[in-house]
């Protein structure tokens, strides 16, 4: 009984940081200069970005401990993006929640009209303060 | 014999409190309670247009709502036994202190006894949560109007 507990408890310590967690920008023929910008920040361990006409929308994985300074880390990127692409609206966030919205964007391959309104209402579900 | 001899006797007869076990306790019943809230936020912001900020909400009022049906049934205060402090803590000893005040006062009537008496344990914490609320954001708003901080 002990040891089986033992085991069960190794095994789900030793699985739980082995996911490695992709990093996707869709639609992929528009990341080229975004992705340099992701690859070099060393707070997260991954991110989920979407791309369109007038938004860039980015879920990043933050490091564990890096959460406390969760605020920081999403102004510091979006100052980064926003130099580089100074026409468009960005939004950088580590929301567990909009990290779900994203990659349900990136499964479901959502063309330019069907796009453009998911990223308006994950916009409007960032500003909600209620 | 005077009073600290006497106190000394009394310390030898009493059995030892086993603060290390209490602890280890409050700390597991707490943090089992917590797990059961972070998984209530996961379900609200999985299944309802949540997001990490706004699903504290409805988590706080489902939580003191179970709470509140545990009091009870009874249950909460087997619970409470075992975790002591890490039972009270957490946001589910403001929904028991609430209803056990209200089933302890039910006697006295629906009106003069329940709804006169179901605040007199949990009216403190409204009390002081909404006058440190009131003074945190008073602090701010002067930070920010100085300049000092941004929102």
């Amino acid at each position: 009984m002990k040891k089986s507990v033992i085991v069960f408890l190794l095994v789900f310590l030793l699985c739980a940081c082995s996911s490695e967690k992709e990093k996707v920008i869709f639609p992929a023929d528009n990341s080229t200069s975004l992705k340099p910008i992701m690859q070099k920040q060393d707070s997260i361990h991954g991110y989920k970005g979407v791309i369109n006409e007038e938004d860039i929308l980015v879920a990043i994985y933050i490091n564990r401990f890096d959460r406390f300074n969760k605020t920081k880390i999403e102004k510091k990127i979006s100052k980064q993006i926003e130099k580089k692409f100074p026409e468009k609206k960005v939004l950088v966030t580590g929301d567990q929640k909009i990290i779900w919205e994203v990659e349900s964007i990136i499964d479901k391959k959502l063309k330019e009209e069907e796009l453009r309104k998911s990223i308006e209402k994950i916009k409007s579900l960032s500003k909600e303060e209620t | 014999m005077d009073q600290k001899q006497f106190q000394k006797i009394i310390d030898d007869k009493n059995p030892k409190v086993p603060y290390f076990m209490n602890i280890l306790k409050a700390f597991i019943v707490g943090g089992i309670i917590c797990t059961i809230g972070q998984l209530i936020t996961f379900f609200y912001m999985r299944f309802f247009p949540f997001t990490e900020g706004t699903a504290a909400n409805p988590t706080v009022a489902t939580l003191v709502f179970i709470a509140m049906v545990l009091t009870g049934t009874g249950l909460y205060k087997k619970i409470a036994q075992i975790g002591g402090a890490g039972s009270a803590v957490p946001v589910t000893g403001f929904g028991n202190a609430v209803i056990s005040a209200a089933i302890e006062h039910k006697s006295e009537g629906y009106v003069l006894g329940v709804g006169g008496n179901m605040f007199k344990l949990a009216g403190s914490v409204i009390l002081f949560g909404v006058l440190s609320a009131f003074v945190v954001a008073l602090i701010k708003t002067i930070l920010v109007n100085i300049g000092v901080v941004s929102w």
